[in-house]
């Protein structure tokens, strides 16, 4: 009875943790992939990982934990997509990273129930113009940013999450700053 | 210029932008977030009722065999000990036989050994061999 009890409020915590980070969870492998369906992919491996082998670690852990299995999820795909790309390209077809996907009308559509419609879609071009930049930053940098900046990690989740120092993270991310800085311009968003 | 003030501002600006990203995702996306939430959820007991059948399985096992082999062992036990015994005795017979230093051809003509034994007995025994020595005297007289 006492071991079922626990088991359900694991669940329902663990429900709890996964709504909460899900949204977050995706976007960020969608800016790394550039792909939505390789990120919902990588985002539900990463949800099952954590439930399946993690569920009894102390739930102050979940977080850099999820997140490591993610960046992990991430990590392979672009090293399929590098192995499926040298293959493409060896037979004479090559497609880039993210070009398997055109992006749905109906889903990039603007909300018409928004307050602010000019508001939403001036947010959404700065969105862009960050994907695009994080795009072109080394692997590290942009893990550190997206983590300790977009998922508001600290420094040392954020180095749990990557597997490495906290100093490490400070400097990746000073890089990824200064960088991100340059290339979106003073006047961004 | 990148001062600490200005890193900030612009840190704060990028996660407003991107939450709101996130806030308007399209409905196929997050249909397919809620189930994978979902079959997470449910893989949150699994672990646990296979990590107690995978040390219950082996335990039941093992006693299983430890049973089955103590079982054998003591239904085997008279003939098991006895065996082995009986095969010893017989060799341990064997024993002197092997650890002696004697030729052991001669074990092959141990018939010509016990005759020659016989011919050590004292005379008022009576043997063939006296009647052939006699037969042996005659035949020298008619051969002389």
């Amino acid at each position: 009875m006492t071991a079922t009890g626990g088991l359900l409020d694991t669940a329902q915590e663990m429900n709890r943790f996964l709504a909460e980070v899900e949204r977050r969870a995706f976007r960020i492998a969608q800016i790394a992939l550039r792909s939505r369906e390789d990120a919902q992919d990588a985002v539900q491996d990463a949800m099952f990982q954590l439930a399946k082998r993690y569920a009894a670690r102390p739930p102050v852990e979940w977080v850099p934990l999820f997140y490591r299995i993610l960046q992990s999820r991430i990590r392979d795909c672009q090293r399929r997509r590098k192995v499926r790309n040298r293959v493409l390209s060896f037979f004479g077809g090559q497609r880039g990273e993210g070009e398997d996907e055109l992006p749905d009308p109906i889903a990039s559509a603007v909300d018409p129930t928004a307050r602010d419609p000019s508001e939403q879609v001036a947010q959404a071009d700065a969105m862009e113009a960050l994907e695009t930049a994080l795009a072109a930053l080394p692997v590290r940098q942009r893990e550190a940013f997206m983590l300790r900046i977009l998922e508001g990690m600290d420094v040392a989740e954020t180095a749990r999450s990557m597997g490495c120092s906290e100093g490490s993270v400070k400097t990746h991310l000073s890089r990824a700053m200064h960088s991100l800085r340059e290339t979106l311009g003073e006047h961004w968003p | 210029m990148n001062t600490p003030e200005n890193d900030d501002i612009f840190a704060r600006k990028a996660r407003e932008v991107f939450l709101a990203s996130t806030a308007s995702l399209d409905s196929e996306t997050l249909a397919r977030l809620r189930t994978a939430r979902a079959r997470a959820v449910e893989a949150v007991g699994v672990p646990a009722r296979w990590q107690m059948r995978g040390w219950r399985l082996p335990a039941g096992v093992a006693a299983l065999i430890a049973v089955a082999l103590l079982g054998g062992f003591l239904w085997m036990g008279g003939a098991g000990t006895t065996a082995p015994a009986s095969a010893f005795s017989k060799a341990n017979s064997d024993a002197p036989l092997m650890m002696a230093n004697d030729n052991l051809d001669m074990y092959g003509d141990m018939d010509f050994y016990q005759w020659m034994a016989a011919q050590d007995q004292p005379a008022a025994q009576p043997s063939e061999p006296v009647d052939d020595s006699e037969d042996d005297d005659d035949d020298s007289g008619v051969g002389g």
